[in-house]
């Protein structure tokens, strides 16, 4: 048996297995994790809320119906992490902003209740931009969260506390949000794999809105194989969510082994354009050829509304984000700042304090699009635009299979480097948010490390539901690139070498 | 000339009506009235963070029941919308509702308009969650019930097609019979099932253009209306005549004063930002779905009316007054059915047992006496068994204690006396009685017969047989 | 400029946003900047909403339907004892003037 100092750094799949054939107790396996956290948590402050007196009872009571010989669930024991924009019922569900730090949720979101009914050991809350918003996680309440593989620069986000934790190995897989590219570019940036499922695959119960129409909840783990296991716990219809799809599940770990033989990879050309740093561009394009290798067949196709992507991103998401964050207005939970005045007073006071810069701007942004004279002009236009986005991927996928493209256009920012740029910023999403404008399932894997040894991500992109063939490409891809599994040291060594 | 000939009242309704299901709009809360604060809530109707909204189907149906019955067209589509704006009743900071594309367009209904009918227009039906309660009370603060907040609504907007106080009156009357036949709302106004606000305007007589509305809101019952927008009519009118320009704003009816005024101390000009709901797919109606709906609905008060009067030859207003309420309609119909002519029935329906339902029981279901006792009651006295004057008292009786007709005649000995021999000696004991009217009858002054007569009832307490009696006493008087 | 101060300050009131000078100043600029940018879908000229109809869902679902039969939460007490502001069974605010 492996010393219980290193069960941190196995795969999710792995510690399972051990737990379930009783090899280690998930105390054990949970009391790993919890030192692994507080050997490095404090350089790379993923968490907001850590609780490892709950994790170590749940944990216990896991051990405990093991014993018995009771039915446990596939993630029997395993030590994982929420994203604090999830509700989990009697703890804090901050969503990284001042306006929800006294909020405790009164009820489990849809997700959070699968991964309990799985056996899955929740160690706590992880941080995030506020409301989901920025892509660095500079944007919390509570502090930044730095990248495990260079504590300089930021994980991305914002997500960033999710990618992070699993790259720290301070737990096996955690769950994320993804408006944007929001689970994928901090995989990328951390070096792990995380998948945004197709709109409506993974129920939105519990997961505090940012863009409705655009947020998805995804895993994010070390390795394909665990990210598919944890995929298969919170996917499936739910009743509670009205744009949750009420279509099969599938064994997607069946996936990852069957290769990309006969398959068709879409290149989409735009996504290799101007702005594209080349160390990104040479990563990605080697591991086209290293696939084409294994036999994919490589065709080039066109998303010709790909400049659009982003400025209709950022009309709509902000619209639907201004109306989102009107309930946080000092009345029933959370934040109230001050007794005296008006009720415009206290709404006023409340909301100018309760929320931080970023937010601030995008419910002005979001507030103007929507106003009265404006919103033929930006927020039908933007949704017009935004079935023109959709049926470029459509065309494309008359095509191909999946489209493979980089998931962020630069490697990791350094932490301050962008933070009084929104558009800058803003402008860094354009590969990722045309798949959640069109709806539809993207994976981010690692696909190497820039000279400075930060991890690049390579991006899958599937039609609706096709998550099957994301998790096919991704396996193949992952099995040949050896990126698999991999912690970040915390010791001063770098990502090393290109894969 | 008076004022009315020289300007044209233009008024627009939006009534809110609650639809009658167990629970709320998006969340299975119950939609109970009158429970402690609060109580009535959840996670989703508290705007909590990360719930979502779920559909209520019965909603839908009653919703399609109100909007057929208004003879609307259901587009195959309809969507939801975020009416966003701050309140502290308001708990997600928007309402849902539905906007660019209702549940319902293009339907009428028509209101009574001299001998025929008049028809308004209905722009179109939505569905919506009610807002909660606040509550002003005492000290620095306001209070906030959510247990209503998320009630099922429809909103019904009609073209601005009515001219007057009274026939705003008549239309929402109108349209509560509707939506209470439909069963799909109890219409009570006074607990807010049903609310109304109008959009009013004046313009010159013979003017194609619209004037300058005013939105009056807060008229809680038929009579508010009329009052509410018979001020405001006046006030606009006074306002032009004056010189002055009538200003587009909202306007809150207060009832102890009899005025509207103005609510702009209430906030700035709302801009609610309107845009599709993401969290609910777009609703689509199939045909199929439409036609089981409408097959569903029950007989209307419109094809109701039209059936009284044509095939049971009901006088127009009988018609209108019975199949007011869909309850009243079906006691008459029982009442008919149970033996009684329908004219006879209308009758005593419209007098009596209408008299009865202004006391302690406001609906039809809670009358003690069953439709079979007013047909009773009207067989008894076509039989002459007992007086016209009688049979009110009985019904007054049996409405109270819900004994049968026979019973109480029994019970009272109030059976009219038919027998000619008791007859005989009350007429004779009056004739010796009064022996002075006898001769001044002889002598030609016969309308002294009523005298005689009521003599006699006066010693029967009404019992006697009215048309024999004047038989009796024309004899007797006749000769020595 | 797309934007002005004038736009921030109003939408803000909109938003039950207070921002103070340096705030409305800043916010101005990169609001200005984002709305600019924005306008770039105006390369696409108009588009005619018959061809190219707005997407508000890419989900090609009808809005599913709940039966209609309560079921009480059971979190009343919860929900009510977060509230910021309290009295008996109600939430508080500040009077409301109407």
């Amino acid at each position: 048996m492996t010393a219980t100092d290193a069960l941190w750094k196995l795969s999710l799949a792995e510690v399972a297995r051990r737990i379930r054939a009783k090899d280690v107790s998930a105390e054990e396996a949970t009391r790993a994790c919890l030192a692994r956290v507080a050997a490095v948590e404090a350089r790379v402050h993923s968490f907001i809320h850590l609780d490892g007196e709950a994790a170590i009872s749940a944990a216990r009571a896991i051990d405990a119906r093991l014993a018995t010989g009771d039915e446990v669930g596939p993630l029997a024991g395993v030590p994982i992490a929420l994203k604090d924009v999830l509700a989990a019922e009697g703890t804090a569900t901050t969503c990284g902003s001042k306006i929800l730090e006294p909020f405790v949720s009164p009820y489990d979101a849809t997700c959070v209740a699968r991964l309990k009914r799985a056996g899955a050991v929740s160690l706590g809350k992880l941080n995030m931009d506020e409301f989901a918003m920025g892509s660095t996680t500079e944007h919390s309440a509570f502090g930044p969260t730095r990248n495990p593989w260079s504590l300089d620069h930021v994980p991305g986000g914002s997500s960033g506390g999710s990618a992070a934790a699993v790259a720290a190995g301070e737990c096996f897989a955690t769950l994320g949000s993804d408006t944007g590219g929001s689970i994928r570019q901090p995989a990328s940036f951390c070096g792990v794999v995380g998948i945004k499922p197709t709109y409506g695959r993974v129920s939105r119960f519990g997961l505090v809105a940012f863009a409705s129409s655009l947020d998805q909840i995804g895993p994010l783990a070390r390795s394909v194989e665990d990210t598919a296991l944890m995929l298969e716990v919170i996917a499936g219809h739910d009743p509670r969510d009205a744009t949750s799809l009420d279509v099969p599940t599938a064994r997607w770990t069946d996936e990852v082994g069957k290769g990309v033989k006969g398959l068709r990879l879409g290149i989409p050309k735009e996504a290799f354009g101007e702005g594209l740093d080349p160390e990104v561009g040479a990563a990605v394009r080697a591991s086209i050829e290293r696939l084409a290798g294994e036999g994919a067949e490589i065709v080039d196709v066109e998303l010709p509304h790909t400049p659009y992507a982003v400025a209709t991103y950022y009309v709509l998401a902000p619209a639907e984000a201004s109306s989102n964050l009107a309930r946080y207005d000092g009345v029933r939970y959370g934040l109230r700042a001050g007794q005296d005045g008006s009720l415009v007073d206290m709404y006023k006071r409340t909301r100018s304090a309760g929320f931080g810069d970023e937010v601030k701007r995008r419910i002005l942004i979001g507030t103007y699009v929507l106003s009265a004279g404006y919103y033929d002009a930006y927020y039908r236009k933007a949704q017009q635009v935004r079935t023109l986005v959709r049926r470029d991927y459509e065309k494309a996928f008359e095509r191909c299979d999946a489209l493979v493209m980089p998931v962020a256009p630069e490697p990791p920012f350094k932490i301050g480097e962008a933070t009084g740029d929104p558009l800058r910023l803003y402008l860094s999403d354009v590969l990722t948010i045309g798949v959640n404008l069109a709806g539809l399932p993207g994976i981010s894997v690692p696909c190497g490390a820039s000279k400075a040894g930060l991890p690049i991500g390579l991006q899958i992109v599937g039609p609706p539901l096709r998550e099957d063939t994301l998790f096919r490409v991704a396996g193949a891809w992952e099995g040949v690139s050896g990126w698999k599994n991999r912690v970040a040291p915390l010791d001063g060594s770098s990502a090393g070498g290109a894969a | 000339m008076s004022r009315n000939d020289q300007w044209e009242t233009v008024i627009g309704l939006e009534v809110h009506a609650q639809l009658k299901t167990a629970t709320k709009l998006f969340c299975s809360c119950s939609t109970r009235f009158g429970e402690a604060p609060n109580s009535n809530t959840c996670p989703v109707c508290s705007g909590y963070p990360g719930v979502l909204p779920v559909l209520n189907g019965s909603a839908v149906e009653y919703a399609l029941r109100a909007a057929l019955a208004l003879g609307c067209e259901i587009p195959p589509m309809s969507r939801f919308a975020r009416k966003n704006y701050f309140y502290p009743d308001l708990p997600k900071g928007y309402q849902i509702s539905q906007y660019e594309l209702p549940l319902a367009v293009h339907g009428h209904l028509e209101i009574p308009s001299g001998d025929g009918t008049k028809r308004v227009g209905i722009t179109r039906v939505h569905m919506e969650e009610d807002a909660g309660k606040l509550v002003h009370a005492e000290g620095a603060s306001s209070l906030v019930d959510l247990n209503r907040a998320g009630t099922p609504l429809v909103e019904i907007v009609s073209e601005p097609d009515i001219r007057s106080a009274a026939e705003a009156a008549d239309y929402v009357r109108t349209l509560r019979s509707i939506l209470t036949y439909a069963e799909v709302c109890d219409g009570n106004m006074a607990e807010g099932s049903l609310r109304c606000d109008a959009n009013v305007s004046v313009r010159p007589r013979g003017s194609t253009t619209f004037g300058t509305r005013a939105e009056i809101k807060n008229m809680n019952s038929f009579k508010f209306i009329e009052k509410a927008i018979n001020y405001e009519i006046e006030r606009q009118i006074e306002l032009i005549e004056d010189g002055g320009k009538v200003v587009q704003e909202t306007r809150l009816f207060d009832s102890r004063t009899g005025r509207t005024e103005s609510m702009r101390s209430k906030e700035e000009a709302h801009d609610y930002r309107y845009f599709p709901e993401p969290d609910l797919p777009p609703l689509v109606l199939t045909p199929a779905r439409v036609a089981e709906v409408r097959a569903s609905l029950p007989e209307l008060p419109d094809a109701r009316r039209k059936r009284f009067a044509d095939d049971l030859g009901l006088p127009t207003y009988d018609a209108r007054v019975l199949t007011e309420t869909r309850e009243l309609a079906d006691y008459f119909e029982d009442v008919v059915k149970a033996g009684a002519a329908p004219k006879a029935a209308s009758n005593w329906v419209m007098g009596e047992v209408l008299r009865g339902l202004k006391g302690e029981a406001p609906a039809p279901s809670d009358l003690k006496w069953p439709p079979r006792y007013v047909a009773d009651l009207i067989a008894m006295v076509e039989a002459g068994t007992i007086s016209g004057s009688v049979a009110k008292t009985v019904i007054a009786e049996g409405l109270e204690s819900g004994q049968a007709p026979a019973e109480i005649v029994k019970a009272k000995g109030l059976s009219q006396i038919s027998d000619d021999s008791a007859l005989f000696a009350e007429v004779d004991a009056v004739i010796a009685a009064n022996p002075g009217e006898v001769e001044k009858y002889r002598a030609g002054k016969e309308a002294l017969l009523g005298f005689f007569v009521g003599q006699v009832m006066k010693r029967t307490g009404g019992k006697a047989n009215p048309k024999r009696l004047n038989e009796i006493v024309r004899d007797k008087l006749k000769a020595p | 400029m797309t934007i002005e101060r004038k736009d921030v300050v109003h939408v803000a009131k909109l938003a039950r946003l207070d921002l103070n000078e340096d705030e409305i100043e800043r916010m101005t600029r990169q609001v200005d900047q984002i709305v600019t940018y924005m306008r770039s879908l105006d390369e696409l000229g108009p588009l005619d909403p018959a061809d190219v109809p707005p997407t508000a869902h890419v989900l090609d679902v009808s809005c599913p339907l709940r039966a209609d039969e309560p079921r009480p939460s059971g979190q009343d007490e919860a929900i009510l004892e977060r509230a910021p502001g309290r009295r008996d069974r109600f939430y508080t605010v500040p009077k409301v003037i109407e």
